[in-house]
């Protein structure tokens, strides 16, 4: 029995609706750029109705996140003002509860509840344990910890609270950023409202260029991979019983360039958007296939959360200080919430913990070698790298099993040789190719094609841009697949 | 330089490049001339409003009007019409008032791509034929009433479909008439609207030659088959289960709980214990398989009841199986069960036309199947029965036209007797010979014998004018 339900799909980043909408708010917001208040104002307003196109229900929360880590935002500083610890603590009380509680009710506490109803069952008790079917509201896992990062800031003396509610508002809600990151830092993002915004035609041009790019990422690797290869080979364990060890190696890396279409198709997105208007939004991916070692790879993918959680979990808990022991478990708890954060199910968890896991095994060998890491030439650069890709993508198979049942078949198939590739049509094998290769270009292939296309004239790019659009709409599958990490 | 001035000329540029790849697949590569249709929550889907293209296989202009109905924009639209209709009634001069005028006389007609005139050109349709007819001999017999014949026939329509049709489109007209041609196709459960199916601004988008280059072109050919559409999971069967419970009759899961209580293994007095309102927290939780045996074990009725307690995957998989049924066997008893769902819809119509002066025109729709072979069965065989009523008192006027259109084309229509004279083509269609007697006088498309041609919708409208006025239906006195 499922207890939460997907929340309802967001305007999609790669639907014609979301265009005419960016263009609209990017029209009138630069029209409205020199009123403080009314720019602002204006970009809540489509802030909240963007939110709203999901589920208007939920809009609620979003206020409520924002004026309670407002109202404990200056209530904190107040306190430290005042010499006052356990009244600033009681404030940043108030913020954890209120977000973690929301989050906590609408992500999980069915999973829960039916966890230990099913715990006390095994035990012989029959528990009358209540069974909830939640919509979860889209994006809440993004927001709460974009607002839970601005109390804890303030709380730590790393910054102070802002005094208009519309600006911290705004912070939160912002659109780009409010369905699936990145998880912007208060830090970052509030000095950005301060100033005026000011028009840069580079940095519009460097923002088209970007949605052309996330566009291409989810459009034309994401949806193809997804629809042809991915949904049919982690349907369930009848599908993943067929694929043989080379069948599931195939889906494998099909999934991993998959999710990183996918996602760093939509970082991407929400950057360009949010540069068109003037704002900046931190690197969320950057070529994570090319990482090294496992800490490597969790610098380059989802950086947003990750730095979240290394700054906010591990680093709280006493990071690697202490005794190995003590920092394994700070690496342990830290990985099984991050696990946990991308979801209420057993899967995730484990796979928090294997990353988790890993991270403790390679540390420890590395302590073994001579110099206390591996030697910086070619041969160990190739071996680290193919073996992080590999540790990965296994895991992401972990991520991607809708049950265990399902992942337990996977882990059959990885011995079963005996069976032949599955026949696939070519275009899922180009769409593989041209992925990987782009990724794993020497150099960064995107960057140097950014620095021609804004060098153009805008002449040229509104026309680059309208025949990307129309290419990646005629080669990309039938129909608008929604992006994966808005259900997070 | 200014912002807006600075992205002008992007957004100028990319407008330019996307009208002009448009316009350019358009007039080289003849895309998106075609009439397109939409999804529809409660109708299934419906042609999009003011369309003006070719139909998509035999290049003859079609239109559609202002209501998504084949054809002009009609001549009246009353007060009541465009408060069901909201911002989709027509914007032309409407009669005012909610009672049809003394002077005219409206005929509303429902079906689908036979009535629609798929493939004939707007001016041939037996619709538009039959209100010429209509018109001139009224005017011959004295009688001056503006006759006006609606047609709301869309292409691949069931008769729930058509019946809906009036309930939502027609009955605000009051029409004085309503036609409704009958083919044993029609009797086939309506496929379910897919939600999913349509998308924000897919009206405009749809038009496009972009987008019809893309289906046809890219999609169709060089793209992989998107693969089907994976059965239901179980937790979402079992939410549907809810949802479809409560939206059922109550004669309708009575039927399903007795079914349901049985393939559990309970005896009848002891599933009677448990209360109506209970009964639902056992069902809801019925997998799909569970559900495949309860439809199984069903008959006649019970199956009509049990049709819409259907979970979707189901409920399509079953709803070909009976499409496939009907057509090889129409007439079986097995079959009943069809003909009876649809009499008792059409009972309906026939109290709400009535409550309004209005009255029920059923005929059978004449196939080449049945032109060519008199000895074949007609759905008139149950049909005239219904209407005749069984109280004494008439339901409809009914009556089969097809032995006009056989007396049109004898000659063609005894040598089409034998269904080996065909010729089929390599994907299974069959074609007219060429070499056939009297080939020139065919009523059909030899290319395509499901429809008439041009000649076929005149003959079946002056077959439909006669039979009219032979009934007394059209007289003003009625």
């Amino acid at each position: 029995m499922g207890w939460v339900r997907a929340p309802a799909p967001p305007m999609a980043f790669n639907s014609f609706e979301y265009g005419l909408f960016l263009w609209s708010v990017y029209v009138l917001f630069w029209t409205l750029s020199r009123q403080r208040s009314l720019r602002h104002s204006f970009l809540l307003v489509a802030s909240y109705w963007f939110y709203a196109q999901a589920d208007w229900r939920f809009l609620g929360l979003l206020a409520i996140s924002s004026v309670v880590d407002y109202a404990a935002g200056l209530g904190v500083e107040r306190n430290r003002e005042n010499g006052d610890p356990r009244g600033a603590k009681r404030w940043l009380a108030l913020s954890l509860v209120a977000n973690l509680g929301m989050l906590g009710w609408f992500k999980y506490f069915g999973f829960f509840t039916a966890e230990i109803g099913a715990l006390l069952t095994s035990l012989g008790f029959a528990p009358s344990t209540p069974v909830l079917e939640i919509a979860l509201p889209v994006g809440i896992s993004f927001y709460t910890f974009q607002t839970l990062s601005y109390t804890l800031d303030i709380y730590a003396g790393r910054m102070k609270p802002i005094r208009s509610l519309l600006d911290f508002s705004l912070y939160v809600s912002f659109f780009p950023q409010l369905v699936a990151g990145p998880i912007v830092r208060a830090r970052d993002f509030l000095p950005q409202l301060e100033s005026p915004p000011a028009f840069r035609s580079e940095q519009l041009a460097s923002g088209l260029f970007q949605i052309l790019r996330g566009l291409a990422k989810k459009l034309l690797i994401a949806d193809v991979l997804g629809l042809y290869l991915v949904d049919r080979a982690f349907e369930n364990a009848d599908s993943m019983g067929e694929l043989g060890a080379l069948g599931l190696l195939v889906a494998t890396y099909g999934y991993a360039l998959q999710l990183y279409g996918d996602f760093a198709g939509y970082s991407d997105i929400a950057i360009g958007s949010a540069r068109c208007l003037g704002f900046e939004l931190p690197k969320n991916f950057d070529a994570p296939f090319k990482a090294k070692s496992l800490e490597d790879f969790w610098s380059r993918w989802h950086i947003s959360m990750s730095s979240w959680f290394m700054d906010y979990v591990y680093i709280q808990m006493g990071g690697s200080r202490g005794s190995w022991w003590k920092a394994s478990r700070n690496v342990l708890v830290a990985w099984g919430l991050v696990g946990l954060w991308h979801g209420a199910a057993w899967t995730f968890v484990l796979w928090g913990l294997y990353h988790g896991a890993w991270l403790i095994i390679v540390r420890a060998v590395r302590k073994l070698l001579p110099g206390g890491a591996f030697p910086d030439r070619l041969p160990f650069r190739l071996a680290g790298g193919l073996f992080t890709f590999h540790v990965v993508a296994f895991s992401m198979v972990l991520f991607r099993c809708p049950d265990m049942d399902t992942f337990w078949t996977a882990c059959r198939q990885v011995v079963d040789w005996s069976r032949p590739l599955p026949e696939l049509p070519w275009q899922i094998w180009a769409a593989i190719g041209v992925g990987y290769v782009t990724h794993l270009w020497p150099g960064d292939l995107a960057e140097s094609l950014e620095r021609r296309y804004v060098a153009c004239h805008p002449v040229v790019q509104g026309a680059i841009l309208a025949a990307g659009i129309v290419v990646f709409f005629l080669l990309a599958p039938p129909g608008t697949a929604p992006f994966i990490y808005f259900q997070f | 330089m200014k912002p807006w001035q600075t992205f002008g000329w992007r957004t100028v540029a990319a407008v330019c490049v996307l009208v002009g790849f448009d316009r350019g697949l358009y007039y080289l590569g003849d895309h998106g001339k075609w009439i397109v249709q939409k999804r529809h929550p409660h109708l299934g889907w419906q042609m999009l409003p003011n369309q003006n293209g070719w139909s998509r296989f035999y290049e003859v202009r079609e239109t559609t009007n202002d209501l998504g109905y084949r054809g002009a924009d009609w001549p009246a639209a009353p007060k009541a019409v465009r408060r069901a209709l909201g911002k989709d009634a027509p914007a032309i001069s409407p009669v005012e008032g909610d009672a049809r005028t003394d002077g005219e006389l409206r005929i509303a007609v429902v079906g689908n791509s036979m009535t629609y005139g798929s493939s004939v050109e707007d001016g041939d349709v037996w619709t538009v034929e039959l209100q010429g007819l209509l018109t001139e001999e009224l005017r011959r017999r004295g009688d001056m009433r503006t006759v006006h014949v609606q047609n709301f026939a869309v292409q691949g329509y069931v008769f729930e479909q058509m019946a809906r049709t009036f309930e939502q489109r027609i009955a605000p007209f009051l029409p004085d008439l309503l036609l409704v041609p009958n083919t044993t196709y029609d009797l086939a459960p309506m496929p379910r609207p897919e939600p999913s199916f349509d998308y924000p601004l897919r009206p405009w988008i749809v038009r496009t030659a972009i987008s019809d280059f893309a289906v046809r072109k890219v999609h169709g050919r060089w793209m992989p088959r998107p693969p089907a559409p994976t059965e239901v999971p179980p937790e979402v069967a079992i939410e549907g289960n809810r949802e479809r419970w409560e939206a059922v009759s109550p004669r309708a899961r009575d039927v399903a709980w007795r079914l349901f209580a049985a393939d559990r293994g309970a005896p009848e007095a002891e599933a009677n214990k448990i209360p109506a309102d209970a009964r639902i927290g056992h069902f809801a939780r019925a997998d799909e398989d569970t559900l495949a045996r309860l439809w199984e074990r069903a008959k006649g009725e019970e199956r009509a009841l049990l049709l819409d307690l259907l979970p979707p995957g189901l409920f399509e998989r079953v709803r070909q199986t009976v499409q496939h049924e009907l057509s090889a066997h129409p007439y079986q008893s097995s079959m009943r069960w069809l003909w009876d769902r649809s009499a008792e819809r059409l009972e309906g119509l026939r109290e709400r036309l009535e409550a309004h002066g209005g009255q029920l025109v059923l005929f059978s729709m004449p196939t080449l199947n049945r032109v060519s072979r008199p000895d074949q069965p007609s759905t008139s065989a149950y049909w005239s029965m219904w209407a005749a009523g069984n109280d004494g008192r008439r339901r409809a006027v009914e009556f089969d036209p097809t032995a006009d259109l056989r007396s049109e084309m004898p000659e063609l229509a005894k040598f089409l007797a034998d269904p080996n004279v065909f010729h089929r083509t390599d994907r299974g269609e069959i074609q007219i010979p060429e070499g056939a007697p009297e080939f020139a006088s065919t009523l059909f498309f030899p290319k395509d014998v499901g429809h008439l041609n041009a000649r076929g919708h005149r003959v079946l409208a002056e077959a439909l004018a006669a039979r009219l006025l032979e009934s007394g239906a059209l007289d003003a006195s009625r």
